[in-house]
């Protein structure tokens, strides 16, 4: 997941950084609405949090001017402005959540991780595809009841795959959402990683959750179970 | 009520002067009139003197002829009320056929002098007394005494219309004057009382400063009255904008420092106090920054509509709460507060954020203007019902103390049902909490109207 996070205290955005790279994010920071607009317009953003507190324009103002240019991924206002009126004005701005600071970490994830899995129209952070679940909310995988082992960036793979479910995901598109700007992107890289998820998920092979569609990519091909 | 009311003050002391002034010059006129009647008939009787002296005469003898021919009929006519008398040495000798069974007592006299009295005997009488002494050929002088007495009815009869006439016209002249003085005093108040009025509007909040125009005598009083409430919300303006930017600046701080124990990993024990402090510290701004920013009580400029607020809220929880799908029922007619905009939203966003957050699935939102009655001032009712656990009775009073929740399990910072019930409060408001239809909390909260006639045209 690629997370845009919009912050002119540059301490609070390094913790903000450190903690979703922690998570597993391919984080993208900003400390101007400036060149907020241009990250968020420019690449494959899955989330984003906004400070409405900017120094050249207000945060509010960014989020119009987002939703104004067909960027839909979900947004979350983190402000230390927290008063009733000015959390109704942000959400209709386009915001879909809104966090007052200080806050706590595991709030900011907790609400994070449902605006990603409501933008993909998943409702429960644990992902049930017949024998495969996924919490995204603990990142673990089970197999059949037996909790599997999956490395930061398998993990990264799996869980946009899951939210895309019978969608076909480009290997750009996966890079760009997986990855930072600046991060060397090597295709076969990607292809090692799916082949390895594929031996965790399915090692007797039967399921093939992971279909390749040559040339085009990649698709979570079960039907999600309750 | 006297203490209340200027106009009546003045009406009252300008009657009470009006009275004095025309009191005593009724009394005054009605003595000068008496006494200007009084000598009018001394100088009549003094007239009939004359006459009658003018009929005396003496025969060769040097004695008394009794005048035959007298000048004034009424002398004539029995019960007239015009008496002649003469006295020689305390003697009467001759009284007019109009005296006929009527006595009047004789006096010492000297000659040239005269009495003029009042008798209230068998009958009421201004007498006059007239001392003379009678040359006669045989040098031998008469000393004689004539009295002319007029009966006191026509003298005061006629005192009794002037009195009558005098206080009708003066009554009058009370009353007119009376009201003219009511009216003068009505428009010479008029500035003063459109200065209440003005100052009224500025309480409630619908004027920001006295707009009249009042004359010379009250411009300067307006003026600093201006001045001092400029100075005054300026004061509170700067106030509240300190404490909010204090609360504010305060907030990306904490937020960092909570930071700390979740990204640097420091040692336990440290990363407990931190987060405890940090926790204090931050319940400490939330609420004092809610509590800066209600205005505490004021009314606002104009009515505000609650139903398009109320919507708004909703909407933007629908948003928050998505993935929840609740239900939410919005009821409510076109209704009316007087509440800063802010408060509105403050104490219903927190309502309905906390029915979103506890309810199963069903939220309903109510909304009704309230009219006056004898019990209740006008207003409007909001009631926020959810479908959740509710509040366990030991709990219900501590969830409107700052800091303190009744479910630990959600997110939150415990402060907005005290800062719901503070705002309600300085809103001369009430919030009550009841079980709802399905189980979980009802809170009802009434909010009177600051001035009530502004509610009554408003609804």
């Amino acid at each position: 997941m690629r997370i845009l996070i919009v912050e002119d205290e540059q301490t609070l955005l390094d913790q903000l950084k450190q903690f979703f790279v922690a998570k597993g994010y391919a984080v993208d920071a900003a400390a101007t609405a400036k060149e907020a607009q241009y990250i968020g317009e420019e690449f494959a953003i899955d989330v984003a949090i906004v400070d409405l507190g900017l120094p050249d324009f207000s945060g509010l103002e960014l989020i119009k001017r987002l939703r104004e240019r067909g960027c839909e991924y979900p947004i979350l206002i983190l402000t230390a402005r927290g008063r009733w009126q000015e959390k109704v004005e942000g959400l209709e701005a386009g915001a879909d959540d809104y966090l007052i600071k200080p806050f706590h970490y595991e709030e900011l994830w907790a609400r994070i991780n449902a605006l990603i899995r409501r933008s993909a129209g998943k409702a429960h952070p644990v992902l049930t595809y017949g024998p495969i679940e996924l919490n995204t909310v603990t990142q673990e995988l089970f197999l059949n009841g037996q909790p599997v082992e999956l490395t930061a960036y398998e993990y990264k793979v799996l869980e946009y795959l899951m939210l895309h479910e019978g969608e076909v995901v480009s290997k750009t598109s996966l890079t760009e959402h997986l990855y930072e700007q600046d991060f060397e992107r090597d295709s076969n890289v990607l292809e090692v990683f799916i082949g390895r998820l594929r031996k965790k998920l399915d090692p007797e092979g039967t399921l093939k959750p992971i279909e390749t569609l040559r040339g085009r990519g990649y698709r979570w091909s079960l039907r999600k179970t309750d | 009520m006297v203490r209340d009311s200027l106009n009546l003050r003045l009406l009252i002391a300008a009657g009470a002067t009006l009275i004095a002034f025309f009191g005593f010059t009724g009394i005054a006129l009605e003595k000068a009139f008496g006494d200007a009647a009084k000598k009018a008939i001394q100088d009549r009787l003094q007239a009939h003197i004359y006459t009658l002296l003018a009929s005396v005469e003496l025969d060769d003898k040097g004695n008394l002829r009794q005048p035959h021919h007298l000048p004034e009929s009424r002398f004539t006519t029995p019960g007239s009320g015009l008496y002649g008398f003469i006295f020689n040495d305390h003697k009467l000798i001759w009284r007019s056929p109009s005296a006929l069974g009527v006595t009047i007592p004789p006096q010492s006299l000297l000659s040239g002098e005269t009495r003029f009295l009042r008798l209230q005997e068998k009958q009421d009488l201004w007498v006059l007394y007239y001392g003379i002494t009678w040359e006669s050929l045989d040098d031998k002088p008469i000393p004689m005494i004539l009295a002319v007495a007029e009966d006191t009815q026509s003298l005061l009869r006629q005192i009794k219309d002037f009195r009558q006439t005098l206080w009708a016209w003066l009554g009058g002249a009370g009353i007119l004057l009376l009201i003219m003085q009511g009216l003068i005093l009505r428009w010479s108040l008029r500035p003063l009382r459109a200065m209440t009025d003005d100052l009224k509007d500025i309480e409630a909040g619908r004027k920001q400063q006295l707009e009249g125009r009042y004359p010379s005598e009250l411009s300067g009083l307006a003026n600093n009255l201006n001045i001092l409430l400029q100075s005054e919300r300026a004061h509170m303006e700067r106030y509240r904008h300190t404490l909010a930017d204090l609360a504010h600046s305060l907030k990306t701080p904490l937020a960092v420092l909570r930071g700390i124990d979740q990204v640097d990993e420091p040692c336990r024990e440290i990363s407990s106090v931190l987060s405890d402090q940090v926790d204090r510290m931050q319940k400490l701004v939330d609420y004092q920054l809610q509590r800066a920013a209600a205005r505490g009580g004021r009314g606002t400029l104009e009515p505000l509509q609650v139903v398009p607020v109320l919507e708004r809220i909703v909407t933007s929880l629908d948003k928050v709460y998505a993935s929840k799908e609740v239900e939410c029922e919005l009821t409510g007619t076109e209704c009316y507060c007087f509440l800063e905009e802010g408060d509105l939203y403050e104490f219903a966003g927190n309502l309905v954020d906390n029915a979103y957050k506890y309810c199963h699935k069903l939220v309903r939102v109510q909304v009704a203007p309230v009219s006056a009655t004898e019990n209740q001032a006008a207003g409007f009712k909001l009631v926020v019902e959810d479908d959740g656990s509710g509040i366990p009775i030991i709990l219900r009073e501590e969830v409107f103390r700052r800091g303190k929740r009744a479910d630990e399990s959600t997110d939150g910072h415990g402060i907005g049902l005290a800062v719901v019930d503070e705002i309600i409060q300085l809103h001369h408001g009430t919030l009550h909490y009841s079980q709802s239809r399905w189980g979980g909390c009802r809170w009802e909260v009434f909010i009177p109207h600051p001035i009530q006639e502004e509610a009554d045209s408003a609804q």
